[in-house]
Formats: structure tokens, sequence, C-alpha cells
């Protein structure tokens, strides 16, 4: 089996997947007490115009019917209406997805590099001072929640130093670059807006530094025992033994292999980032689909809730995807399984 | 032969553990000819490694050299910079390992690893040419397709083409001298009978020295000039091969040799009592002592000194 017969497989498994999640959130929301119509109109609202918006929704249709109706709009790109914003959700979704998702990459990014870039050099210096710094720094940010860091960062870079901005995604003064991914930092490059640029990124770095805290320590800690691992195994004293420089050897014959562990979990991370995007949202007022997903829950705004689980749920199943292909890509081993798989 | 290629005088060296240091390697002194074929026999335990990682300059992180002289051509090893010991390993001085499935780095191909071995010391010479030195490597090895086997990976290859592919990595430059640690033990018997006549013919068209670490006296008697034995840390007798089997002097000799088991029957030998020392309290004096049957408090009152018996035979003990 190639590596394209590898990927179709995990897209197979990814859909079925998705399937899975659509039966369990369509059921969830339903069979959760209370009339999302009734929440949504109001206790004054008459019972015939309840009625009403019941039936215009399919809601006194049976199950079957529609999950069958409703998995056939979604997958047509039509989540149906909010009983929140009145809105189409695909148009609320369009609108506070990308923030959601600028934030998400800026933080994977962030997380990624610099966790990598702090194992190691925890792993080269070890058992110096760095070295102890830095697990200590990693250990304190694997049990802190985000929030915390979100309000730390709120109150020493914002309140007492105004170093970076605190709320929203550009200041009050600046134009907002015209949407094309819905990215403010990628929207002002590719229109060459330079001032927008610099805003955004400047409202970014709060919340997605907070947001990356725990997986960025998540990520050293485990790029450091790998690496400190592979650092004692033979084939890097015969690297040393056939005169290869310790530089070359540290940035590439013992990394590649450490990274193998620390790319697996990325995938799991990202999830994680996306879970705790909610409060940073809230706490520096990030117009995002998680801050939206959970008034939806709240406000038992059933297409809403599907929808934003179901993107979310696609998400997730993509990044995994990249991810195994990177582990595949790092690990010989992994390759010569799938090879071998047959099929 | 006025200078030897390898002198080592009184080399002590350890590691950093827990329970304090401990004091490995303690005096070792051996000597070795140009072209020279050394084996380096001992128990389990007994220092082996530990004195080749010392001569190469490669101890892990916690380990130290304490003390002495690793005189390559005439040069201390102790003294160069990092740096010239860089460009000295894999080119004048080179090794072998135990275990080659480990040896290998799992997610680089062969022919990444034999290139970067080549970079490293020609940093002019052009990718063509690199590759067809590896494929020349790989040849001298009797490995079958050359070409195809640069873009495996060390997982897609059985234990003994591995043990091959390391032995054309440490044989990529006419190394001077090549130490090798016991590289037959994780192959099954045929293979490392294969390998070693390989090893020992490559290293014969050479005329590239060798100090061959092993437990295997039958390997040592088959193929090696002279024999140094070591006992926790320090030699204990050096002789030619034939002069040591005939008339083994040192009481830790005398029962390795008869611990071998024979052929021709006899039963399985006694072995020998005791078992090597700990490193991080060793016997005071002969560290033999605890295990010496002529050991007497006053014939031996401290570490005896290697003495030249006669015949090129040396040996560190109190009866002679």
């Amino acid at each position: 089996m190639g590596m394209r017969s590898f990927i179709l497989q995990r897209l197979i498994q990814s859909v079925v997947v998705l399937l899975g999640l659509s039966l369990l959130i369509f059921v969830l929301v339903r069979v959760a007490p209370g009339d999302p119509v009734r929440a949504a109109l109001g206790p004054r609202v008459p019972q015939d115009v309840v009625d009403r918006m019941r039936a215009e929704m399919m809601l006194d249709e049976p199950y079957h019917i529609q999950y069958i109706h409703w998995i056939t709009r979604t997958l047509q790109g039509d989540f149906g209406n909010s009983l929140m914003t009145r809105r189409p959700v695909a148009e609320d979704i369009k609108q506070f997805l990308p923030a959601t998702m600028e934030l998400a990459l800026f933080a994977g990014v962030f997380m990624a590099a610099f966790g990598i870039l702090l194992g190691a050099a925890s792993a080269y210096r070890r058992n110096s001072w760095l070295d102890n710094a830095i697990r200590v720094l990693a250990y304190t940010g694997v049990v802190t929640p985000a929030f915390v860091f979100a309000v730390l960062f709120l109150l020493l870079f914002g309140y007492y130093w105004h170093v970076f901005p605190t709320a929203g995604r550009l200041a009050q003064d600046m134009v907002a670059p015209p949407t094309i991914t819905g990215m403010v930092t990628v929207d002002s490059l590719l229109t060459g807006n330079w001032r927008a640029f610099v805003d955004g990124l400047k409202h970014l770095v709060l919340p997605a530094v907070a947001l990356s805290m725990a997986g960025l320590s998540q990520q050293a800690r485990i790029t450091r025992a790998s690496l400190v691992d592979n650092l004692q195994k033979d084939f890097v004293l015969a690297h040393r033994t056939y005169g290869l420089s310790d530089r070359s050897i540290m940035l590439k014959y013992a990394l590649k292999p450490s990274l193998i562990p620390t790319v697996s979990i990325l995938g799991l991370d990202f999830a994680a980032l996306l879970s705790n995007a909610f409060l940073v949202e809230l706490i520096f007022n990030w117009p995002g689909l998680s801050r939206y997903g959970v008034n939806a829950i709240l406000q038992k705004d059933v297409n809403a809730v599907a929808a934003v689980v179901m993107v979310l749920g696609v998400t997730f199943v993509t990044v995994n995807i990249l991810v195994d292909i990177v582990v595949a890509w790092l690990d010989p081993r992994i390759r010569m399984r799938i090879a071998n798989q047959g099929g | 032969m006025s200078q030897p290629l390898l002198e080592v005088r009184d080399l002590s060296a350890g590691y950093r553990v827990y329970k304090g240091f401990l004091r490995v390697l303690d005096g070792v002194s051996l000597t070795v000819r140009r072209g020279e074929k050394i084996g380096l026999v001992g128990e389990s335990g007994c220092g082996k490694t530990t004195t080749m990682r010392a001569i190469l300059g490669v101890l892990p992180s916690n380990g130290r050299v304490t003390g002495g002289q690793v005189l390559f051509e005439g040069r201390d090893l102790r003294q160069a910079s990092p740096r010239e010991l860089q460009r000295l390993r894999g080119r004048k001085l080179t090794a072998i390992f135990q275990n080659p499935g480990a040896a290998l780095n799992p997610v680089f191909t062969v022919g990444q690893q034999l290139d970067a071995v080549l970079r490293a010391h020609h940093p002019g010479m052009p990718a063509r040419e690199r590759r067809q030195r590896a494929i020349e490597a790989l040849a001298s090895v009797r490995l079958p397709d050359p070409e195809r086997l640069l873009n495996n990976y060390p997982v897609q290859l059985s234990g003994g083409m591995k043990q091959r592919v390391c032995i054309a990595l440490a044989l990529l430059s006419d190394a001077d001298l090549i130490i090798a640690d016991e590289p037959g033990t994780a192959l099954d018997v045929t293979i490392e009978d294969q390998v070693m006549r390989l090893f020992m013919r490559l290293v014969e068209e050479r005329q590239s020295a060798t100090i061959f670490i092993t437990h295997s006296l039958g390997v040592v008697r088959q193929w090696m000039d002279r024999v140094y034995v070591m006992y926790a840390g320090s030699i204990v007798e050096a002789a030619p091969t034939q002069e040591l089997f005939r008339n083994p002097l040192h009481p830790y000799t005398q029962a390795l040799l008869k611990a071998v088991p024979k052929l021709t029957g006899g039963g399985i030998p006694k072995g020998i009592e005791g078992r090597v020392p700990d490193y991080a309290d060793p016997p005071a004096g002969c560290r033999f002592h605890p295990r010496c049957p002529f050991y007497s408090p006053d014939r031996c009152p401290a570490r005896p000194a290697l003495v030249d018996v006669g015949n090129d035979h040396l040996v560190a003990c109190y009866q002679y």
C-alpha cells in the first residue's frame, strides 16, 4: 500500500468518524431538556407562533426523518437558521470561524516552534541551570489552565505595562482589510496593508500565547525526554566516532528521530487548543467560533451547536491526517508498516 | 618501527553517577604498532568499552578521563581541541560497535548516513563522487546491489547486512586504527564468522591496525597478533598471542583460559569465583585480590605494576 492509498484510507476513516459525530451531536441537542423554540422566542410569544416555528424547523417530525433532512442539508453547506442570531448558521460560521482559526493556527505554530526549541535547548544543556529553568517552567505550563495565563498576560502586558492591546482583533481607528480569508493578519498581508498587519499581529500575541502555553510545555517536555533518550543511543556515538560535527548531530541526526513523539501528540494538542479557545476568546473579547458555540449551547440553539461541533470535528480530523502524514515522513519504520499492510 | 601508532599510558577514567564517581579505568596502558592486530579480552564490565570510548574521546556526558595520556602518532589526544579530535575521528581513528541494529540511525537511509561522513571529511567533494564512494564502500563489504541499498533504511536490512553497513561506514576512509567492540556478538554464529573474516581481510588489505575487543578467546587465538587481558579497569597481562596461550602468567588469565569449555570433553569448567568489583568502592591495591588464590597481605602490598618478564610478555602480579 502506497502513501496515496494510506491517505485515502485515513480519509474514509475520517468520514466514518464524522458521521458518528454528526449522529451523536444530532441526538444530544434534541434529547436535552427544554424546548429550544420556546427558549429562543421567550415566554410571552403565543403558542401558535411557537408551533409554527417548530413545524418550520421540522422539530415535530420523527428523529430519523429530521436527521436525514439535516445531514443532507449540512452536506450542502446549509446548517439551517440560528435561533439566536436569526441568520443562517453558515453565515455566522463564515464570520466567526476565521477568527478562531487565526488564533489557533498562530498558537499552534508558536506552540510547536517554541516547544521544540525549548525542549531541544533543555536536552542539549542537560542538568544545567537553563535545563532546570525550562523544566520548571514547562511543568508549570502543563498544570496551569489557559485562562490563568490569559488573565495573567492581560494584567501584566495590557494593564501594568501597556505593551500589547488586550481586546478585539484590530485597533478602533484601524480600517479592517477586505475579507479574503477572514483572518486579519493574512488579509492585510495579501493586500499589502502593513499597518493593519502589525496591529493585527499585536492583537493576536497575548491570546495566542496564552492559549499555546499548555501545549508548548507538553511539547517541550516530550522533545526533551526523547532527545535525551536518543543522545544516549549507539547511533549518536557512531555519528560522533565517524567524525560528524556536534552541530550537525544536534540539529539533524539526533533531532529528526526525536521529533517523532513530539509531532505525534501535536494533533491532540491542537484539539486542546480549540477547546481551550473559548475562555481565551472570552477574556480577550475575541470574536471567535468557540465563544459563539458556547453561547449557542447556553441558548439551546440546536442548529448552531450542531454546526459548530461539525466544523470543529472536520478541523480536528484534518489536522490529525496532516500529523499522520508528517509522522510517516519522519519515521521510515511507519512508512514500511504502511507499505507492508497490502491492499 | 620507532614510534608506535597508539600509546595509551596509565589512562584513568570513570563515570559520575548517583552514588558517586565510578573509577572504572585504573591506569590502562597499551601500545599498538602500525598494522598490528590487538585483542583486548576480559569479562563483561571490566572496562573494555570505556577504554575504547576514552581513546576516541567519545565518553558519554557523565564520563570523564581523570588521568594518563592517549598518544596517537606521538600526539596526546587529550590535549587536542574538540575540533581537531572531530577531524581525526572517522579519518585516522574509527570504530565498529557491538550492536549493528543500534549503531545505525533509524530515520536516515544507508546512503544518507554514508554521505554525511563523506561530507564531514571531504567538504569540497562533489555529490556524484560521494555517491560513487558510498557505492564502492558498500561493494567492498560484499553487499549485493549497493546502488539500491543506498535508498534503504536500516529497518529493511538483516542483522548481518547492518553489520556490513557499519563496517563500510567505519572504513570509508582508510583509517590507521580501527577499534572494534565485539562486532559479532549480536549476530548468530555463522554470520558472525562471515563478518569476522570479511573484517579481518579488509583490515589486512588496508594495513590498518586494530584493537579487537572481545570475550571470545577463540577469535583472539585465530586472528590476533597480540593480546591484552583486562581485569576491573586495568591491564593485567599482555603478550604475543602464542606466548599468552602457551604460558599464561596472571592468575586471572589462567582462570580465564580454564573457563573455556572444550569440545573434547571434560565437562563444563568451573568458571571464576566472585565477580567484577564495585567501581564506586574498588578493592585497594590489586583489584583482583579478593578473587585471587595466591593473594597474601605481605606479598601484595599495593597495586602491582606491569613488568616485562621476557619474550615481550608483560604481567602485573607480585608472583613475578
